[in-house]
């Protein structure tokens, strides 16, 4: 564990929503390359751990790191860029094309268009999805359909890590397993390492190289 | 009026009230938007600007144009003011509501993928809003257009005008066309809103996936909105009397009113070069046209006598005419040309067959039978110190009821049996139409409403030739003559053009035997 390079680490973290302490001094060091899944009862502060690692909050103690820089809200925009984000049921944006969301985070980088086009073609076999659906809108697809996007939106721009607040919740079995094999191909195939939250015990034992139970 | 005429009528009212409606829309929708955003992103201005906006609209728009009168004057100014302040609560309640209610989890994701506040809010909440805009939009569409009726009364024009005239002139056709050209302006105005808010066309151009034949098909109605304004715009060319000799001529909301506007027009346009704008049924009468004269806004109009001693003046007693020519000229400025020749004074009408039945042939007799009678008459009659308050002062009536009502209701309402007494003119076509009788003021109460033509000493001195023409009308239009010329009007439904043109001929006629 040591000889690895520690890309998340959480120092002492105290937060609380108003009067509510979720996270006391929590610490945790997260390594490269591995699939880290938060499990716990509703309430544990897991997704509030997730949220604190992409700066969407901010502790009120102790501090994160990224790659060994610290994570503060006036650094965070620039943070979320180079880290992958997946919710529940893909969360796209249902306004913008099927394309238009998997390109998301590269436009966000001002990406030229035909890196855009280059990019999806890659990564459209990777999650078994067909051409014909890029121009269609997100509720024209299944539920399964729509979170194989919204990996891809979530990985596109190469991040180092990719953090999913319970991806698969929302499925029915037979789709979630085939998505999770999928996650776990990818895992496999990247050097990325992945941050989880789930509430299925199972489902992190087939998926993460390190449980933390909280 | 022919038909031509009529027609070209109602080309400058619609051109005027799409211009308006056009203009307030583009700013209601820039500020009502701005406001919302603003709304959203700041508590602190939404505990101010929210109570603000509602506050604004519940108070009657009808006053809301008057309130305005003193501060900006009478006319587009006025109009666009109010029309925004309403318009505005639909579209900042629906901005605001509209990116409230972007899904949290949305933000979420758009925010954990790295964008900022500024991309958040083009890329997210602006186009998921926009529905919940467009339909506030909607909304308020229908609504400044209707609302665009009502800005005729302080004299901005707009298809109201026609309603206002058929109102004053008793011309069912003028108010029904007027009505229905609003009715069908609004029609047209929900559709073209609509057509941005159909299948998401305003959304997906700004998301950038709109298809070919929904770009196509908003460009085409946006091309056709531009057509018609360009078109209203060159056709009523509100630029072109900027350079030109112009004169404004204003005249009250009654029949008379407007056949003397139209009289002084035409014998200014036939006589000089000068362009001649029609102001005519501005709403208030002398308390809305007065003050417009002292700002500049309109240039002359025909007041009475004892309006300008009593509402103008404030005097409780009249002087001669010398006097108020000098008291009008010392403190405002204005000049009273000669007197016309008509005195238009209050008086108590009731139906003849009643009068006869009950033996009622003064204002006296009146008192004493008082308690069988529903008085009815304008606003201004209750209102106006040197009226009801002060009559009831010299005559003690105590009428079973009283009515107040719309000054060109009066005679529907004794007609119809709704009241039996009312105010009346003593030029007045409907006395003679209804068989109704004019009570004598034994007590000499009403003071002398003798008709003069007020204006602005500027004026006269920049166009000095119009001293001698506006003279040509003194003494020329009796009580007698005017009432026949009501008569034509209201009666025989002849249009003002019309009766000017016929008594001006006989006027010059008159001048060359």
């Amino acid at each position: 564990m040591s000889n690895k390079k520690i890309v998340v680490a959480v120092n002492n973290v105290t937060f609380s929503y108003d009067d509510k302490i979720v996270l006391k001094d929590f610490c945790l060091n997260i390594e490269a390359g591995s699939f880290v899944c938060l499990t716990g009862e509703s309430g544990c502060g897991k997704s509030t751990l997730l949220r604190l690692m992409n700066g969407l909050l901010i502790p009120q103690q102790g501090d994160i790191n990224i790659d060994g820089k610290r994570l503060t809200a006036e650094n965070a925009i620039d943070t979320r860029r180079r880290i992958g984000y997946i919710l529940q049921e893909g969360a796209l944006f249902p306004h913008l094309t099927v394309y238009q969301n998997m390109i998301y985070c590269l436009t966000l980088l001002n990406m030229s268009s035909e890196a855009c086009q280059k990019r999806i073609d890659e990564l459209l076999p990777l999650v078994n999805l067909s051409h014909e659906l890029l121009d269609q809108f997100p509720d024209q697809l299944s539920g399964g359909q729509r979170q194989r996007v919204g990996i891809i939106r979530g990985i596109a721009h190469r991040p180092a890590i990719v953090l999913m607040d319970e991806p698969f919740s929302a499925l029915d079995p037979e789709t979630r397993e085939s998505l999770q094999d999928l996650v776990k191909s990818i895992h496999q195939q990247t050097n990325t390492t992945f941050i989880m939250v789930t509430h299925s015990l199972s489902e992190a034992e087939k998926l993460g190289t390190a449980i933390v139970n909280m | 009026m022919d038909l031509i005429d009529r027609i070209g009528y109602f080309l400058t009212l619609f051109s005027e009230h799409l211009l308006i409606s056009f203009l307030a829309m583009f700013i209601v929708s820039v500020f009502g938007v701005a406001i919302g955003i603003w709304v959203f992103y700041s508590a602190k201005a939404q505990r101010i600007i929210m109570p603000t906006v509602n506050f604004l609209y519940t108070i009657p728009s009808i006053a809301m144009f008057g309130l305005l009168i003193p501060i900006v004057g009478i006319g587009l100014q006025n109009a666009l003011i109010v029309l925004v302040l309403y318009g505005l609560l639909p579209i900042v309640h629906s901005t605001y509501s509209g990116m409230k209610e972007v899904p949290y989890n949305l933000v979420d994701a758009a925010k954990g993928l790295g964008s900022t506040p500024l991309q958040l809010f083009r890329h997210i909440y602006f186009p998921l809003a926009l529905p919940s805009i467009l339909s506030g939009l909607r909304i308020t569409t229908v609504m400044v257009i209707a609302l665009t009726g009502l800005a005729a009364l302080i004299g901005a024009g707009g298809l109201g005008q026609a309603i206002f005239r058929g109102l004053n002139t008793m011309n069912t056709s003028l108010i029904v066309t007027g009505s229905l050209g609003i009715s069908l302006f609004a029609i047209l105005g929900d559709k073209f809103v609509g057509t941005l808010e159909k299948k998401n066309n305003l959304q997906r151009i700004i998301s950038r996936n709109a298809l070919p034949s929904q770009k196509h098909f908003i460009y085409i109605n946006l091309a056709v909105l531009a057509v018609l304004l360009v078109m209203s715009l060159a056709y009523i060319n509100p630029f072109a009397s900027a350079k030109e000799r112009v004169i404004t001529i204003a005249s009250k909301p009654m029949s008379e009113q407007y056949i003397l506007g139209e009289i002084m027009s035409q014998l200014i346009e036939n006589e000089t070069d000068i362009h001649v704008i029609r102001q005519f049924g501005i709403g208030g009468g002398t308390t809305n046209i007065h003050p417009a004269l002292l700002s500049g806004d309109l240039d002359m109009y025909v007041e009475y006598t004892g309006t300008a001693w009593m509402n103008v003046l404030n005097q409780k007693s009249q002087l001669d005419f010398g006097q108020l020519q000098q008291q009008y000229q010392e403190n405002y400025q204005l000049k009273w040309l000669g007197l016309l020749g008509m005195n238009n004074t209050y008086a108590i009408a009731i139906p003849e067959s009643i009068a006869a039945q009950k033996q009622i042939k003064t204002y006296s007799d009146l008192v004493r039978h008082s308690g069988d009678f529903d008085f009815g008459a304008e606003f201004e009659f209750f209102e106006r110190a040197d009226a009801y308050p002060s009559l009831i002062k010299v005559y003690p009536f105590k009428f079973a009821k009283l009515h107040e009502m719309d000054i060109s209701l009066r005679y529907k309402a004794i007609e119809e049996g709704k009241v039996n007494a009312i105010d009346a003119f003593t030029t007045d076509a409907q006395i003679e139409a209804l068989n109704l009788q004019v009570l004598v003021d034994d007590k000499h109460f009403f003071p002398d409403y003798e008709a003069g033509i007020v204006i602005r000493e500027a004026i006269l001195q920049q166009y000095p030739a119009l001293t001698k023409l506006l003279m040509q009308l003194e003494g020329e239009i009796s009580t007698d003559k005017m009432r026949k010329m009501n008569y034509q009007l209201e009666v025989l439904k002849e249009t003002p053009k019309a009766i000017a043109q016929e008594f001006l001929a006989t006027l010059r006629n008159k001048h060359e035997q």
